[in-house]
């Protein structure tokens, strides 16, 4: 799909007119266009919007949940990933959620299965059954988790 | 259950004893390994507050020296906390090697679907 920029400091984001400022464009002014997978680097904060101008980015976004499908309302436009740039941003917080939220639930689990083996050791029942294998089993269980931090760290966090 | 196959021969039944000596062994290189990960972590964090993200040469330098810094790391969790150093070389070659050509292929197929992901979108505009 053409877009047409009227000013080279605005992108509009939808055909009914809304559109968003750009508060920095790099080295090549004319990149930032056609680069929009790096436009959510350059809105400015979209506190600032307000009335048509913020639904008509609200929609913008909701577009990319459709699937698809066309939403009433916004025209003749196939919803899905087309003329929104959002959908790179949706993609990334989607994929951002699902792997710190996964971390999450396995370091909340992971704290849980220490606890346990602490109050086992606590209460000797190791030395009943003659061998401290399942602190070796947790142990191994939270280093994994530290292993999966390690790269989460580094790739969400660092670069 | 009673597991006579971890009782009689595995270090970590109870009469699987160290001598005064070895426990100080023991600890000293947990302490070792504790400092090591931590002063890369530091290492890490600092470089990342003191450059600023861009598209220049330096930043994709930085972003290599984290990826290198980070597989140190997992190598000597894995090695260490996780004991694989103590397996023999023949085990731990068959566990290390797969992973590596798998991470491999990962890495090029993030960036080939990346890219191609990248082009479809200044295509459409």
């Amino acid at each position: 799909m053409e877009m047409h920029i009227q000013d080279p400091l605005t992108v509009p984001i939808s055909e009914d007119g809304g559109h968003v400022v750009l508060t920095e464009l790099g080295d090549h002014p004319h990149e930032a266009h056609l680069h929009s997978l790096r436009i959510n680097k350059y809105i400015e904060d979209e506190t600032e919007l307000e009335g048509d101008a913020m639904m008509t980015l609200w929609n913008a976004r909701s577009e990319n949940f459709s699937f698809g499908a066309p939403i009433p309302g916004l025209g003749a436009d196939w919803g899905g990933i087309n003329h929104s740039e959002y959908a790179t941003q949706q993609g990334y917080s989607n994929f951002f959620f699902f792997i710190t939220g996964f971390h999450g639930f396995h370091v909340f689990s992971g704290v849980i299965i220490n606890l346990v083996v602490f109050l086992m050791v606590l209460n000797r029942v190791m030395e009943r059954r003659k061998h401290y294998e399942m602190v070796e089993k947790v142990g191994l269980y939270w280093h994994f988790v530290d292993l999966v931090w390690v790269f989460v760290f580094t790739f969400f966090y660092l670069i | 259950m009673e597991r006579d196959d971890l009782i009689v021969n595995d270090s970590y039944a109870l009469n699987a004893h160290h001598s005064e000596e070895e426990g100080v062994a023991i600890r000293k290189k947990i302490y070792l390994v504790t400092v090591i990960l931590s002063v890369i972590t530091a290492i890490e964090v600092g470089m990342g507050v003191m450059f600023k993200r861009s598209e220049a040469f330096t930043w994709t330098a930085i972003k290599w020296t984290f990826i290198v810094l980070t597989l140190f790391k997992a190598g000597y969790i894995v090695m260490s906390f996780m004991h694989l150093g103590d397996e023999r070389k023949n085990l731990r070659n068959a566990v290390i090697i797969p992973y590596f050509v798998f991470i491999l292929y990962l890495i090029f197929i993030a960036i080939t679907e990346g890219l191609a992901h990248y082009g479809m979108d200044q295509m459409f505009h």
